[in-house]
């Protein structure tokens, strides 16, 4: 196998290739670290919320959760629980799913290569049987009671309900107790053959290691194993309107303040990597321009007592969805979310400052540089750069070439009231349960 | 420039300043940033309340620069230079913290000054505090006040953590230990400005401190830059805690209290025998609590998650300051007497039994190649030797990783013995279900 040096200003060393079956590898080795991390990824995640039917192209819903679901179950084969394999030679291994991806990781002192055959083992290897489902049909239930309580993850998921009409960017990444009881063997089976395919996945490693002997097992292992012709899967995009879907929800929660977050829904969608890229980071400057702790909005803000430093700014996209979210917690959730439209109505009639942009650039890059110091975030950041088609040497590129008035344009085509929602918690004001969830839904 | 040679203490130089600060120092190009460390302690008490606010009031503004935004448009122009603050318990002390971390300068376009001007700032917000007419103004300390009781209310939305605070006041709630590192609501309520300044000027005079750097530091730098911070600090020995501890209960206090919860939050806690406690089981009682429930492979993992299905997430850790081993277990609300059946089972077991062969190989590989892992990360270095200077136990995260590697199954079950019945077990509990909801 070739690899190839991917080029980066700050010099740190990244190679690149390509393993049998066509899984992409990438590796960073760092001499004088003690601790390796592997990762192998692929580009499935809750988005995909339906399956190729293998019947001539056509797509079959699954239920809300699947991907999630076929993580847990991934860590269990003939053999038994594969962390015990891992955990048995001091390593540690865990996954995680996302909108977009499925990730499998490990960290470890010693044994790279062992852990790396394992990794790649186990994540091809899949194996379901009725009572392995149903066993973990209660655990996953357990999971989604925990994230019931946390009111983030709760006011986030109802923003984007708010937001979107049926992009499945609004699918709890878990599902809900009731779907995950519809999720079979058979259905697993089929969601692994069609998005866990060598060609749609990533394997990045990372730290103290021996890279001629990493990409030597990876290889091997790689080589013995057998699959059937495949392609990248290719996210169709959703058919989404451009409107938002409705304007606001309110649930009484088990908090002490009132928490809101203020969403806007992006609807200028990029065609290509470069302008996901670009329209990722402008917006980011954008927020990091009008709402960091140095900007004057902050600061009229935070004396007017409506935010403190639960109070956070930020943008998440991918190809077919884009969304802002400014919020935290605040006595007055109305009032602070007319203080945010007044202050994007102010900014949008004064412009953006050059000096501000100039800051907010400057932190921009001292963060990317801190972005290396972990092995870990780096292996991260490279998976997730991979599948949507940037590298990881762009970003400073890209920034250096943003100029205040991109900000600007910006500012004018995303952040318009007519294209956010409101999701507000509100204290439920009893520590003893009586009642039901309440839902006031007060507007559609 | 410095005082006596570098001594070591684990991974660190150890130098002293003139006034007599320690400053631990590990200089390395391994990461990109430098961090740079100061931790102020003092005695757990009703003031924790003011000295964690202080921080909060310094970052309000500076003689020069009078106000929030001017002091973080400062740090942003040091390429997102950061200078934050936290507050966290260390045996029976609070140890306020205060963190300076810089992007290394040859990364940066043109090669900039970052480190030296972000000093600089940092020996502003401490010294130079914004006071006109000698006191914070009175509009900002009001502010700061209510924020800070509002962190303290907000413990109540992390249900977890809740659960641990409420855990805390039951079992050493007469005690400084069981003090909120916050303080509580009420005390935060009840400040005056008084109060901070006088936290302020105790905190450069009086209090004693300690100073961490890691990164890529010159010879006799990190010193120096603590001499200009911190020009008249002194550090003091660490004692193991002494505090007066209320003998165990003679039966657990159980407390169930209802929230609106879909996950019921069950905890416990029980008392571990310090007494004589030799360094082979300091390191044996940290692998007891991997056994019991220290990750996949630990017993209530095992046997709670996966041979049950009653929890999503269970584990112990064991504090070995204090002598406290504890539980955790996020269950649904009908399992709960099956759960503290379960857990009394396995701590039970482990005191009648040795552990088998392959879980103790298991749980020291994990401690092991956990603590060589610490070597990656700066943060987690200086966690390390803190911890190790509070216990008095020193160590290079090397001799640590040995010294786990030496435990014996007969080691674990002889430290099993040190082990009490459960002391307080708490439960915030959610609404019950039918079997197989």
């Amino acid at each position: 196998m070739d690899l190839s040096t991917l080029d980066n200003a700050i010099g740190e060393r990244i190679l690149e290739g390509v393993l049998p079956h066509g899984l992409k590898l990438v590796m960073n080795p760092r001499a004088g670290f003690s601790r390796s991390f592997g990762m192998l990824a692929t580009h499935y995640g809750s988005l995909d919320s339906r399956v190729p039917d293998g019947q001539g192209g056509g797509l079959a819903a699954v239920p809300d959760g699947i991907a999630h679901f076929l993580e847990h179950k991934l860590f269990e084969d003939r053999d038994g629980d594969v962390s015990l394999r891992f955990s048995s030679r001091g390593a540690s291994c865990n996954a995680g799913t996302e909108f977009g991806k499925t990730a499998y990781h490990f960290s470890c002192a010693d044994r790279l290569e062992e852990n790396l055959e394992t990794l790649i083992r186990f994540v091809y290897d899949p194996w379901f049987t009725p009572e392995s489902v149903a066993k973990e049909q209660g655990i996953i239930a357990q999971e989604i009671r925990m994230y019931d309580d946390d009111p983030d993850w709760v006011v986030f998921f109802n923003l984007l309900e708010l937001l979107y009409h049926s992009h499945p960017v609004r699918i709890n990444i878990a599902g809900t107790v009731e779907s995950i009881r519809r999720i079979t063997p058979e259905l697993l089976f089929r969601c692994h053959r069609a998005f866990y395919h060598p060609r749609n996945m990533v394997l990045a490693v990372a730290g103290g290691f021996d890279e001629t002997r990493a990409a030597a097992v990876a290889e091997r292992v790689m080589g013995e194993l057998a699959f059937a012709p495949g392609t990248p899967w290719r996210r169709p995009r959703a058919d989404e309107p451009a409107a938002i879907a409705r304007k606001r929800h309110v649930q009484p929660f088990s908090v002490a303040r009132p928490q809101l977050a203020l969403g806007f829904k992006d609807g200028d969608l990029p065609t290509t990597p470069d302008d996901w890229l670009v329209r990722d980071l402008t917006t980011k400057l954008l927020l990091d321009v009008l709402f960091s702790a140095s900007s004057r909005h902050h600061e009229k803000l935070y004396a007017a007592d409506l935010i403190d430093d639960t109070f956070d700014a930020a943008y998440s996209g991918e190809h077919d969805f884009g969304f802002t979210i400014l919020g935290g917690e605040t006595d007055d959730p109305d009032r602070l979310a007319a203080a945010l439209h007044e202050t994007l109505a102010t900014a949008r009639r004064e412009g953006i400052d050059a000096a501000d942009f100039e800051l907010a650039r400057n932190r921009f890059l001292g963060r990317w540089v801190r972005a290396f110091n972990s092995a870990e975030s780096l292996a991260g950041a490279l998976v997730s750069g991979h599948f949507r088609g940037v590298r990881i040497d762009a970003l400073p590129q890209v920034a250096m070439r943003l100029t205040p008035g991109d900000l600007a344009r910006r500012l004018e085509s995303h952040l318009r009231e007519e294209c956010s929602a409101l999701s507000i918690l509100t204290p439920d004001g009893a520590r003893a349960v009586d009642a039901a969830d309440g839902d006031d839904d007060d507007a559609g | 420039m410095s005082g006596p040679a570098a001594s070591r203490a684990g991974d660190f130089e150890h130098h002293t300043t003139r006034s007599g600060l320690d400053v631990y120092v590990l200089p390395t190009r391994k990461w990109k940033t430098k961090l740079l460390r100061l931790h102020a302690r003092a005695p757990l008490s009703e003031r924790n309340a003011a000295r964690a606010l202080l921080p909060n009031l310094l970052r309000r503004g500076t003689v020069r620069r009078p106000s929030m935004a001017a002091v973080s448009r400062a740090l942003e122009a040091l390429y997102g230079a950061s200078f934050t603050n936290s507050a966290h318990k260390q045996g029976d002390e609070q140890v306020i913290s205060f963190r300076l971390e810089t992007v290394g300068e040859r990364y940066l376009p043109g090669q900039p000054a970052v480190f030296a001007p972000a000093v600089e700032l940092a020996r502003e917000l401490l010294h130079e505090p914004y006071l006109p007419g000698g006191t914070f103004p009175v509009e900002v300390f009001a502010q700061e006040r209510l924020n800070h009781q509002r962190e303290i209310d907000a413990l109540f939305n992390d249900k977890q953590t809740f659960a641990w605070q409420r855990l805390f006041d039951l079992a050493f709630g007469d005690e400084p230990f069981g003090r909120p590192v916050l303080g509580t609501a009420a005390e935060a309520s009840a400040l005056r400005p008084e109060d901070a300044l006088k936290a302020h000027a105790e905190l450069l005079a009086r209090s004693p401190m300690c100073a961490f750097a890691v990164g890529d530091f010159a010879p006799g730098e990190a010193v120096a830059v603590c001499e200009r911070l911190l020009p008249a600090a002194q550090s003091a020995p660490r004692r193991v805690p002494t505090s007066p501890r209320r003998p165990p209960r003679s039966a657990p206090q159980l407390v169930v209290e209802r929230d609106r919860v879909s996950q019921s939050k069950l905890v416990t806690a029980r008392r571990v025998d310090l007494d004589g406690l030799s360094e082979r089981e300091f390191d044996a009682l940290r692998v007891h609590a991997g056994i019991l429930g220290g990750g996949f492979h630990s017993r209530l993992f095992q046997s709670v998650r996966e041979e049950h299905s009653l929890a999503y997430s269970v584990s112990s850790s064991v504090d070995r300051l204090r002598g406290v081993l504890y539980t955790s277990a996020g269950i649904d609300a009908n399992a709960r007497s099956k759960v503290i059946d379960l857990v009394e089972q396995e701590i039970a077991s482990l005191r009648t039994a040795p552990p088998r062969d392959e879980e103790l190989s298991q749980t020291k590989n994990l401690i092991v190649s956990g603590t060589r892992s610490l070597l990656d990360s700066a943060g987690g270095m200086v966690d390390s030797l803190e911890a190790g200077l509070a216990a008095g136990r020193v160590r290079a995260l090397e001799e640590i990783a040995c010294a786990v590697a030496q435990v014996t199954a007969a080691d674990v079950q002889a430290v099993a013995q040190r082990i009490g019945p459960p002391d307080v077990i708490f439960c915030l509990e959610g609404e019950t279900r039918p079997a197989g909801a």
